[in-house]
């Protein structure tokens, strides 16, 4: 399709002209559905590069080891360019460092929307119109986007990418189909000790893998609060208490910093609805602070500044 | 052992059997995820249309977090007390071919070493296994390129197969005889067994045939750039290891509450950046070059060497949950071209 | 499945005791140029207020890491306090302005998760408010016996033992 086509062009020039040591962006995967990082170095190798519904990885992670080694470059969505900015504003790369290739994104296949499906059989998916279209050898199928894209497609209202040094296609025009914030409505109608019981089965199901962790672009720590010696803040036994400080200690952490890229939630392998938690605190910035993470590269941390006369106050002085 | 066939409408029955007996785990969908729990009615499982469980059997013989023994502490001395274990009879039901395979594997780790790990064999001793084939083998499957366990399984007492409006009973062992005595069955006859042929072949055609892995991976380049490859892309984030059947892997930590505790061990993986940090700071395995190549070797070279089999059983839990998509299977061909 | 322990003789006293015996476990972070201050002169000044609380005295409240509150939490108290200088009498400045921030933030937080409302506070309180400092504790201490003891984040009580069975059983 033309746009893999442009970005394969983008990229090549950038490599033969030296302005970029790699390009960071998606290859094929092992499986049509799927894609994976590819680091391409040589121009030669750009031709590995694609551009469609299975580039749901937010390369952005890879970038505070890539921007040390020298400049490079990285394809992004929308939402991942939110990341690059949280990564400038924390003064983790820098700006000189990268070289944003923003994507017109349709948005990202869910694979949940494949389960109806014969996994071995699929040939490709595709993005057509308002829908996505699933090649098998039995012929095609179309699924309209509100069945077929990750929930964060569905709420995203980006049309532009937050930075961009070079656009691939026209920006897709993004109408939301919900709130960001109205999955968060199913827990607050419950009543305290019901919310209690929904997040105990949740985290009774995590197996402590800290893959949430390892994907976030936000998890950058040398050494996470999780491995201070002799388990200072939490055990690493897998009770239900010990998860629970676990995740909502990182979601007190990356507050103000989560871009919802949905990532957490897609690599977690025991379903564990951790856009939940991250909604709700971006929700509460949002009202408190007036803030949204991921658009502007200079400002400070959100927790790490304060607004004396408007911040909300415990006695309203 | 004779095989037999059971009606899907009498499944119930023998579920009821099987409860007053045993403790019975089997697979149940919670929150969209597959897991293996236990059950008490036939209308809290899940076994239709699924391919296996997002954790493996693992946890149900090595826990994910075990005590291994409590103390108290007094001013010169403390006293130190072994964990009760209170390990009912249980039967296991709609386990999948590869995860009854890979015990087979951790049983072989665990009796190499001394003092021999009671808690884990007094769980497998008490602990049987009704299998059941994969007609949908997932995009992601290749234990026929492992292993022959799928139409021969190793591990499991019974072999269902789905048949459509009937399962077809087939008892493996004395244990595998008792259980299905507890059912309501018929004798198979021709028409059950053409029709198992014909559900057997049309899983086996969308698998991959067997290789030889056991003799090739002998030979795996230490230095293959393959790693190198691998090292940029991974995240070093533990489920590949987290939901592998074989891996067997944990750290020990204490549970203090004062003048009393006790001391646990938890699931552990190679693929922690800090798994091999040393005391003195040194870390053999300090980048995912390391990491990766650790992991692809231990399940096939260091496998084979050790235990005189393959430490994959190509159940693909690997392939379809690694958020970047690294797939042993194209690894492994990697591997085996630059040999 | 896994180990069962004698974790359930090992009991926190918050268990053993009958519903009519439970005291209130609450503990208490208060800055020490303000709050703790304030709290020295309701004790110098005999002003009664009930021994519920537990006081951890830290510099400022914006050296209140939020893991504090959430680990007093898992570990069963029934009630925490957060307390500092009012804004702009900060000893360090600025340090109570990042608190209300991030404490306020954490309050909606601990809502989210089903963690009663009424357990958690949040207040300025000054070296010269002994007498507030007392009403506040006294106050605070009855809101959270109103509202019962605190089941547990995962609705059973805390842990004692990391491997036993009901740390790994959902509740």
């Amino acid at each position: 399709m033309k746009e893999e086509l442009e970005l394969r062009e983008k990229a090549r020039d950038l490599l033969e002209k030296g302005d970029v040591i790699c390009v960071i962006g998606y290859g094929a995967g092992s499986t049509p559905f799927k894609t994976t990082p590819v680091f391409i170095e040589k121009a030669e190798d750009v031709d590995k590069l694609v551009w469609n519904p299975a580039c749901v990885n937010n390369l952005a992670v890879y970038l505070r080891d890539a921007c040390s080694k020298g400049r490079t470059a990285v394809v992004v969505k929308p939402c991942d360019a939110k990341s690059v900015v949280e990564l400038i504003r924390e003064k983790q790369i820098k700006r000189e460092d990268v070289v944003v290739i923003a994507v017109r994104c349709p948005g990202m296949l869910n694979e949940d929307a494949l389960k109806g499906f014969d996994t071995t059989d699929i040939k490709s998916v595709e993005w057509r119109d308002n829908k996505i279209v699933v090649k098998t050898s039995d012929g095609e199928t179309e699924i309209p986007a509100q069945d077929a894209l990750l929930n964060k497609c569905l709420t995203c209202d980006l049309t532009k990418s937050p930075i961009v040094d070079i656009q691939i296609g026209e920006p897709f025009e993004r109408q939301p189909v919900k709130s960001e914030y109205a999955d968060l409505e199913e827990i607050e109608k419950l009543t305290p000790e019901e919310r209690r019981a929904y997040w105990a089965r949740q985290f009774a199901r995590c197996i402590r893998c800290y893959a949430c962790r390892a994907v976030c672009p936000g998890c950058y720590c040398k050494e996470c609060f999780v491995e201070k010696p002799c388990q200072l803040w939490v055990m690493k036994a897998t009770d239900t208490e010990s998860n629970w400080f676990f995740h909502v200690t990182r979601a007190m952490h990356t507050a103000g910093r989560c871009i919802a890229c949905g990532e957490c939630e897609r690599a977690c392998p025991m379903g564990l609805p951790l856009m939940k938690l991250n909604a709700k605190l971006r929700k509460e910035v949002a009202e408190m602070f007036r803030e949204e993470p991921g658009r502007d590269p200079e400002a400070l941390p959100t927790l790490g500044k304060f607004d004396m006369k408007n911040d909300p106050d415990p006695c309203g002085e | 052992m004779e095989p037999k066939v059971i009606l899907k409408e009498n499944l119930s029955s023998w579920l009821e059997a099987l409860v007053s007996n045993y403790e019975v785990i089997a697979p149940v969908t919670e929150d969209g995820v597959l897991v293996f729990r236990p059950v008490l009615k036939l209308s809290e499982m899940t076994i239709e249309g699924t391919s296996g469980p997002a954790k493996s059997l693992r946890e149900h013989f090595t826990p994910q977090t075990e005590t291994l023994f409590h103390y108290k502490l007094y001013d010169q001395s403390a006293d130190v007390a072994p964990p009760e274990l209170e390990i009912r009879d249980r039967v296991i039901f709609g386990a999948r071919a590869c995860d009854a395979a890979a015990l087979l594997y951790v049983d072989a780790v665990y009796s190499n070493v001394e003092p021999i790990d009671v808690q884990y064999f007094e769980r497998r001793k008490h602990t049987h296994i009704i299998g059941l084939f994969c007609d949908k083998p997932a995009w992601s499957c290749f234990c026929t390129e492992v292993g022959d366990f799928l139409e021969k399984p190793a591990g499991m007492d019974v072999y269902l197969t789905d048949l459509g409006d009937r399962y077809y009973v087939e008892p493996l062992t004395q244990k595998g005889e008792e259980l299905v005595a507890l059912a309501k069955t018929q004798p198979a006859n021709e028409n059950d067994l053409s029709l198992v042929n014909e559900t057997r072949r049309k899983a086996l055609e969308r698998l991959p045939k067997r290789a030889n892995h056991e003799e090739s991976c002998i030979a795996y380049d230490w230095d293959h750039p393959v790693f190198v490859e691998l090292a940029k892309k991974c995240l070093s984030c533990g489920v590949c290891a987290f939901t592998c059947p074989t891996c067997h892997c944990f750290d020990i930590e204490e549970c203090p509450r004062g003048s009393k505790g006790s001391r646990y061990r938890c699931w552990d993986t190679c693929q922690f950046e800090k798994f091999t940090l040393t005391g003195a700071g040194h870390n053999p395995r300090e980048t995912r070059k390391e990491r990766t190549r650790q992991r692809i070797f231990h399940k096939f070279k260091y496998s084979k060497e050790r235990y005189g089999m393959l430490g994959c059983v190509g159940c693909g839990r690997c392939i379809a949950n690694c958020p970047v998509n690294i797939d042993i299977r194209d690894v492994i061909k990697e591997l085996e071209r630059r040999r | 499945m896994v180990a069962k322990t004698d974790a359930q003789s090992e009991q926190d006293d918050n268990v053993k005791e009958t519903p009519a015996a439970w005291e209130p476990k609450i503990i208490g972070f208060l800055c020490n140029w303000c709050t703790y201050a304030g709290a020295d002169l309701a004790g110098s000044s005999r002003l009664k207020y009930p021994p519920n609380i537990r006081v951890v005295r830290v510099p400022c409240s914006g050296r209140i890491n939020p893991q504090l509150i959430l680990k007093a939490f898992e570990r069963g108290f029934d009630g925490v306090l957060v307390s500092g200088c009012h804004p702009g009498d900060c000893h360090y400045s600025k340090g109570n302005y990042y608190a209300r921030r991030r404490i306020m933030l954490l309050g909606r937080m601990l809502e989210y998760m089903g963690i009663e409302r009424e357990r958690f506070h949040f207040d300025w309180i000054s070296a010269a408010e002994g007498q507030k400092f007392a009403e506040v504790v006294a106050r605070f201490t009855e809101q959270v016996r109103k509202v019962g003891p605190f089941k547990g984040v995962a609705l059973r009580q805390p842990v004692q033992d990391a491997g036993s069975k009901e740390s790994t059983e959902s509740p």
